[in-house]
């Protein structure tokens, strides 16, 4: 205790002209980072609550002249938007489900060391961490499986990482193994082992990587593209991705007559549209993302500790 | 893995292979589900790869389609926008490693001198927020604060007189690269650093106790104790990032490009995506798509085999 006060005492009075430069550009510098982060977001904001006719000029102010909803009226009418939302949040649940059953499933059995052939099991599984068929062939099967433009496409090609099956495999290992062989005395199955006593004690990893896999999804927007065309399949990040390059193709062919047009009219523009719908697919992330920021580090930092 | 003194002992009584396997059953059950799901998913497309020595005819389908041989190949090397998206691919990734490398370590080490708790907790929970952002949603930031109509950018630039008219940033080829490197930077830079945190936060307090005794200042300390502790880490980070030299992220550039900037910003990977997607030049792209794999492994093999020869605890996993 008291030599912690000395050196405190003494790393204050250390402290040097230099140091205590430093230290105010050091928190400067993160501040403005941090600046650079809110300012996107809050600029989309602005935009999506503004009139048209006060976003289409150069502007530095960073508040609406007006507050209206209209954009946002437009997208909530939109059923498309409606089943976008639908589409992300049940292939976001499904396939994290899907994921961290599979996952789960091989991290456990990978915990068996003098299991005969393991090695050769564990040598198919990382192979896939190396090498992949690449985008035209995976394509092709995912054409010759019959997958193309059904709801599976989302969920069922993502259901398995080698990278997230090592993470929750560590943890397994970090698990106490006496726990194991009390539970076998007991007459407990390796499968009832798991779903009692070993998943729920590994929840924190659990909670990581089903984190990770839960953001993957709901960002998710490449499968959607290439794999499922019909507009009933769409998800946000596509549809976002879709009107986005719908607008620059209006603004490449030049065609801001209409957009005046549309102006005139007092309805809410592409722009306008763009900017709500980028913020509704932001606010989930944003809203839940900090309360579970410590969960996104948590679960891989034990398994690495004592893996 | 290192084996636990049990196994020794077990090993020793010698289990004949068979009591074994039966002694394991549930877990063969177990790994049932992810072998049907790897082998459908990652092997199949491998086995897919074959069209890429084949003129591939959808309705022969893959089996059926006859043998073309290295001609793909020849084509790909006498194709002159190949050898354009090759450059692109290493031209940008050199870039964004020589830029993103250096400015995490330095990242990491300035947020690691931050010495308010809840500062610092705050301001890293904003840091990582671009990271689980999707890069459509971080496309719709860029084109929106580069917009010549209402972004921000010119407003500022023509407030300030530094132009007459509002710059296309967007469309401009000399802008494309700078554009991908700071915004690649802003969306990384905040969560890469967590794994250099990590490593941080396992040195022994006691190293800077005894150097700030000996009179060692902060930068001192950063030098002589911090980087060296955390150089295996920067090891392992470098050879990973080298391996994926010729895997320039496909999101990033589809977000961010379009046809004014085709020139500087097409990569391999969107090459792929034109070309086989849109073109329908299956087997040809396939090609391509297997050479860039084959030399991707090349890579990290080679970093594997370097850092090895380095370290001989060196192990990626």
């Amino acid at each position: 205790m008291t030599t912690k006060a000395i050196k405190e005492n003494k790393s204050h009075i250390q402290q040097s002209l230099g140091g205590k430069i430093f230290n105010v550009f050091n928190y400067l510098f993160i501040l403005f980072f941090c600046f650079t982060i809110f300012f996107p977001i809050w600029d989309l904001i602005v935009i999506s609550f503004s009139r048209p006719q006060d976003i289409s000029v150069l502007r530095t102010n960073m508040w609406p002249t007006v507050w209206i909803t209209d954009a946002y009226k437009y997208c909530f009418q939109d059923p498309l938007l409606g089943r976008a939302f639908l589409n992300s949040i049940s292939r976001t649940i499904l396939g994290t489900l899907y994921h961290l059953t599979i996952c789960s499933l091989a991290a456990f059995s990978l915990t068996r060391k003098d299991m005969p052939f393991i090695k050769f099991f564990t040598i198919i599984f990382l192979i896939t961490m190396y090498f992949s068929g690449g985008m035209i062939p995976a394509y092709l099967n995912i054409r010759s499986l019959g997958l193309l433009d059904t709801f599976w496409v989302y969920i069922l090609p993502t259901g398995f990482s080698m990278y997230n099956t090592i993470v929750i495999r560590n943890y397994f290992n970090s698990i106490d193994k006496s726990m194991e062989e009390s539970a076998t005395i007991d007459g407990c199955s390796m499968l009832q082992f798991m779903y009692k006593i070993l998943l729920p004690l590994s929840k924190p990893v659990l909670a990581t990587v089903g984190l990770w896999q839960i953001v993957a999804h709901w960002n998710s927007w490449f499968d959607n593209m290439i794999y499922a065309k019909p507009e009933s399949l769409i998800t946000l990040q596509y549809l976002l991705r879709r009107m986005s390059d719908s607008a620059q193709a209006l603004q490449d062919q030049a065609a801001m007559m209409s957009i005046t047009d549309q102006m005139a009219t007092g309805l809410p523009t592409p722009q306008t549209i763009i900017a709500a719908t980028t913020v509704i697919i932001m606010v989930p992330v944003v809203i839940v993302y900090p309360f579970l920021q410590r969960y996104f580090v948590q679960g891989i930092m034990v398994g690495a500790v004592k893996g | 893995m290192t084996t636990v003194p049990q196994d020794v002992k077990r090993s020793l009584q010698q289990p004949s292979m068979w009591t074994q396997i039966k002694k394991h059953l549930p877990f063969y059950l177990f790994l049932l589900l992810p072998l049907i799901q790897v082998i459908i998913f990652n092997y199949l497309p491998m086995y897919g790869i074959q069209i890429a020595f084949k003129d591939f005819k959808m309705r022969r389908g893959i089996m059926g389609s006859s043998w073309v041989g290295f001609e793909h190949f020849e084509r790909m090397f006498n194709d002159k926008t190949f050898y354009r998206v090759l450059f692109n691919t290493l031209k940008i990734s050199f870039l964004s490693l020589i830029v993103n490398f250096p400015l995490t370590i330095i990242f990491a080490l300035m947020m690691n001198e931050v010495k308010h708790a809840r500062f610092k907790r705050v301001t890293q929970t904003i840091t990582y927020l671009p990271h689980f952002l999707s890069w459509v949603v971080v496309g719709s930031f860029v084109y929106q604060i580069l917009s010549p109509s209402s972004g921000i950018i010119n407003a500022l630039l023509v407030k300030f007189g530094l132009i007459d008219n509002p710059i296309y940033f967007m469309i401009k080829k000399e802008y494309f690269v700078p554009i991908y490197l700071i915004v690649s930077v802003w969306k990384g830079l905040g969560w890469s650093i967590v794994i250099y945190l990590a490593a941080i936060a396992g040195i022994d307090t006691s190293l800077y106790e005894a150097a700030s005794i000996d009179g060692a200042g902060r930068l001192r300390q950063v030098l002589s104790i911090t980087l060296p502790s955390i150089m295996p880490t920067i090891a392992t980070m470098l050879i990973l990032s080298l391996g994926s030299l010729l895997n320039v992220g496909f999101d990033a550039i589809f977000n961010l490009y379009n046809e004014g900037t085709y020139e500087v910003a097409d990569v391999i990977s969107t090459y792929v995506y034109r070309r086989g997607m849109i073109d329908a030049k299956y087997d040809y792209t396939t090609a391509i798509g297997l050479f860039q794999n084959v030399a991707s492994i090349l890579l990290v093999l080679t970093g594997n085999w370097v850092s090895k020869r380095l370290d001989p605890d060196f192990r990626i996993l």
